[in-house]
């Protein structure tokens, strides 16, 4: 666990500035940890994201 | 009478899909791959977008899982949530382009960004756990780490924007973030394991 693995949320969510987030794609490069700790954050939003279009699809249009 | 395909963004889903049905084997395969792929196909860019941080470099990471993709498709389990497989695609295929850049800026060996333990080759047992099951984790969630989770999932609102609705600091929303999926995690093993046991 170094410092950097801190930057992973922020990394996922788009909060990091751009040099900021260059510097933590060469730190996933030899992360273990962060690699996986990546592939749980992809594996949640892909599992919420189908869910919300599914509820979005489901909700009738206000406008 | 013969019907003549020129695009499948132009007819219905299951016109395409009879259609695959006549052809040949490969050709019908294909389809359903292509159909598969278009259906999720905004998820991943937008995703691609935020690991990549340029248009650019996001659509070289799409085309890169696509193909990627294409290849493993025969190995493809019916049953499986189509967009965690293909997520799982976009990440090995995200991981060697990281490493390929830290190995150019370098000049060091590839090898010395090889992980330690083999990636995960599909999505966890969890990820095929049904919409009412994640609506059932993300109600069991604590009111404020449900507030924060749904703001960012559903509206997308970033984390200055999700603190000033609330009403708190933009460090609390990232703290708060990153218990809610932590919990939201545990919730959905925990159910994936009770349908393993049931």
């Amino acid at each position: 666990m170094s410092p950097r693995c801190d930057d992973l949320q922020p990394f996922v969510d788009g909060e990091l500035r751009a040099e900021e987030a260059e510097t933590f794609r060469d730190h996933l490069a030899s992360c273990e940890a962060c690699a996986r700790a990546l592939f749980d954050e992809m594996m949640l939003a892909a599992c919420a994201g189908s869910d919300a279009e599914r509820a979005r699809a489901r909700a009738p249009d206000r406008e | 009478m013969m019907m003549t395909i020129t695009s499948f963004e132009s007819i219905p889903y299951a016109r395409a899909a009879a259609a695959a049905r006549a052809c040949s084997p490969t050709a019908a395969r294909r389809v359903a791959f292509d159909l598969l792929f278009r259906e999720h196909e905004g998820a991943l860019r937008a995703f691609a977008r935020r690991l990549c941080g340029s248009q650019t470099d996001a659509n070289d990471l799409v085309q890169d899982a696509l193909e990627r993709a294409l290849r493993a498709f025969e190995t493809f389990a019916p049953g499986t949530n189509e967009r965690a497989w293909l997520f799982t695609i976009l990440h090995h295929a995200f991981i060697d382009r990281c490493r390929r850049a830290a190995t150019e800026r370098r000049g060091a060996s590839i090898d010395d960004f090889e992980l330690a333990a083999p990636e995960p080759t599909a999505p966890p047992a969890w990820a095929g756990i049904s919409p009412e099951q994640l609506d059932e984790a993300v109600a069991a969630l604590q009111d404020e780490f449900r507030a924060v989770y749904q703001l960012h999932a559903a509206e997308s609102l970033s984390y200055q924007e999700i603190a000033e609705r609330l009403g708190i600091p933009a460090s609390t929303v990232g703290t708060r973030l990153n218990r809610a999926r932590r919990k939201l995690r545990s919730l959905l093993q925990q159910a994936a394991m009770a349908d393993d046991d049931a």
